[in-house]
């Protein structure tokens, strides 16, 4: 679903290198008078952008009444003349962002859009699943539990990791700068799949790192995340990744508690946090999806075929995900490992005649 | 399109202070083929037609053939590539983008098309299709399979609510590819794409149904048993109809007998010349199988590893 901005002169504005630059979100025009009605569809709209250019400051606060009645509409101020001369009178509106003469006149970052979406979670996570480009998932059903988690206590959680296979090898075919924006559009692909299905992105360094889904959650999506993560890797490759093959990646999924803090994660001492990353990196084998048996029973009773006894770790059961075949395989173009081959019907034999 | 007032004025203004009346009608000629400025308006070739009258006779005869929106396409792009090598200046283009956008279009710079601003006027045509033409699309075909016996099976309260949250799934999933779906019948429908990597948008449309339908089959489901479907994607020329039925021609027979003949549930197939489109990530996930007329067609399904 693309963004939307409502304005009266939306052609000069979309020019805009903000808009039209490298890396501009896709952005459908609507005139401003179509923004009352349109007000309660907007709610699954990534972001709505308001140019309020040639607004009068009653005219303003009229359209920041109007839009803020709406809490779950996700609005961005556009003022490409920067009339508005109290910007945080804008963000006490309920506005995610504002954007001047000065922001509109360069290409959006990664940064920026990271921080807005950081600024999202922080106000209350409004259906973050808006950012799917279809709408919600019959699969995924609501309540995501995070209203029920509090700062700075303990919480139970499953955790979901995540890690690049074969990271030396990656920095040796790779330029740094390279690499690292490679990386960025990887750790983009993990943090949406995560948020459409209720959870988290924690902490992230350069291959990978970590999810959380709470627990609360009326039913805890993390193990089908880790399956649609599995499942779409391939259009990954395909659309995103900025790296000539295919990436393979690890997964591990456990439950475990921890206190959870938004920001200075790297302070956080707890047990379930390094059991997960030992799981993901000495355990778990590239490319593969492996769960302990307690992550395992959150599934609902039909895919349990689909998972495979592996052995124990840290006296917990550990079992495989199953790969599909999109995944079965995969490494990155150049890298020394050979193909696995471990059990996966050959395309060949599959191949069915016609019927 | 309706011309308001305003955008007349923008736009005979913009033409008659920005070009001579040749090269008027030679961007004219883009876009209606021959066009002939002179012999239309009935206005003596022999003498100089003024520029004001012969963008406010473009404006008109364009707009009333319905081909003003692919003229100021036109206009956009010799703005950005020039013009037989000479750079062209239209100072207020913005202007009448900004007018044609107020009409509900949205110019999309990728494409270099208008296409229909906002969710709720999605049609067939992406706003910028003539109906009647022939354009090069990619089409994908989907069926439900065992659809008879499963509407015997089932009361059709269970069998409508499945059905519409599959469809619901499909027709996501191809608008977020920048397709349409330009018909239902019953258990199938057809989808087309237009802009583009057209046919590689379509195969990535058809595998991520493969996936989402084997979800939706595992955990989201509303009737005992799995709705199975089949897909096919073929491209080709067809002829644009806002009827999906009144749209007949090779492509879409084609299409459909792929589907229909040589694809089994659950599976995916492309045509000969979808896969040579496919590049070297996706082309390894397809298997060659026998098509039509000892043809070699290429086929997609999610599989899993056996242990």
């Amino acid at each position: 679903m693309s963004a939307v901005l409502f304005s009266d002169s939306p052609g000069k504005l979309l020019r805009l290198p903000y808009f039209s630059g490298k890396g501009a979100e896709e952005v459908q025009a609507r005139a401003m008078k179509e923004l009352k009605k349109a007000l309660p569809s907007l709610e699954m709209v990534p972001q709505v952008y308001l140019d309020v250019q040639g607004c009068s400051a009653s005219e303003r606060r009229r359209l920041l009444s109007l839009v803020s009645s709406n809490p779950r509409v996700r609005f961005c101020i556009v003022d490409p003349s920067s009339a508005v001369d109290d910007v945080a009178a804008v963000f006490h509106a309920g506005a995610v962002d504002y954007l001047d003469k000065g922001l509109l006149s360069a290409p959006p970052g990664v940064k920026r859009r990271t921080a807005v979406l950081a600024y999202i979670k922080r106000l209350g996570g409004v259906g973050e699943e808006a950012a799917d480009q279809g709408p919600a998932d019959a699969s995924v059903p609501p309540g995501d539990g995070w209203s029920e988690i509090e700062p700075n206590r303990e919480h139970t959680f499953a955790f979901l990791f995540i890690e690049a296979d074969d990271a030396e090898g990656l920095k040796l075919r790779h330029e740094p700068q390279n690499l690292a924006a490679a990386m960025g559009t990887f750790r983009d692909y993990v943090e949406r799949i995560v948020a459409q299905h209720g959870g988290r992105l924690w902490m992230w360094s350069n291959f990978g790192g970590l999810a959380l889904f709470p627990l609360h959650a009326r039913a805890p999506q993390a193990p089908l995340c880790g399956l649609r993560i599995l499942l779409s890797s391939i259009f990954y490759d395909f659309e995103e990744s900025l790296l000539p093959g295919r990436l393979s990646f690890r997964m591990a999924l456990s439950v475990g508690s921890t206190v959870y803090n938004e920001r200075e994660t790297g302070k956080i001492i707890s047990d379930s946090v390094n059991s997960i990353f030992h799981l993901g990196r000495r355990f778990a084998q590239p490319s593969q999806f492996v769960l302990t048996a307690d992550a395992v029973e959150l599934l609902p009773s039909p895919p349990k075929p689909f998972f495979r006894p592996v052995g124990t770790y840290e006296g917990k059961r550990v079992y495989r995900m199953l790969r599909p075949s999109s995944v079965a395989g995969v490494r990155e173009q150049g890298t020394a490992d050979p193909p696995r081959e471990d059990g996966h019907r050959s395309a060949a034999r599959r191949a069915a005649g016609p019927r | 399109m309706r011309v308001s007032s305003r955008l007349a004025s923008v736009f005979v203004n913009a033409l008659s202070q920005a070009m001579p009346v040749e090269l008027m009608q030679s961007i004219a000629r883009t876009v209606i083929p021959n066009y002939d400025i002179y012999e239309r308006s009935g206005f003596p070739s022999s003498i100089h037609m003024p520029r004001v009258d012969a963008a406010r006779y473009i404006l008109k005869e364009f707009a009333r053939e319905g081909y003003l929106v692919k003229l100021v396409e036109a206009l956009i792009h010799v703005t950005s590539d020039g013009y037989m090598g000479n750079p062209v200046r239209i100072p207020q283009l913005p202007r009448i983008i900004a007018e044609v956008e107020e009409q509900g279009y949205r110019y999309s710079r990728e494409e270099g098309v208008f296409v229909e601003a906002g969710a709720s006027g999605r049609t067939m045509g992406w706003g910028t299709l003539r109906e009647g033409r022939t354009y090069e699309f990619a089409l994908l075909r989907m069926d439900i399979a065992g659809n008879s016996e499963m509407v015997r099976r089932y009361a059709r309260e269970e069998i409508a609510g499945a059905y519409t949250a599959i469809r619901e799934l499909i027709t996501a999933k191809v608008e977020k590819r920048r397709g349409r779906v330009w018909g239902w019948e019953g258990d199938g429908c057809l989808a087309a794409f237009y802009f583009q990597d057209k046919t590689i948008q379509a195969t990535l449309c058809g595998m991520e149904l493969v996936h989402e339908l084997f979800v939706y089959n595992l955990l989201a489901r509303s009737l005992p048993e799995p709705v199975m479907v089949r897909l096919s994607v073929h491209a080709g020329p067809c002829r644009f109809e806002k009827s999906v039925k009144a749209s007949s021609g090779d492509t879409i027979r084609r299409v459909e007998l792929l589907e229909s003949r040589f694809t089994p549930p659950g599976c995916l197939t492309v045509s000969p010349g979808v896969f040579t489109d496919l590049g070297s990530k996706l082309s390894p996930l397809f298997v060659p199988v026998p098509g039509p007329e000892s043809a070699t067609i290429y086929r997609y399904a999610l599989e899993w590893e056996s242990q």
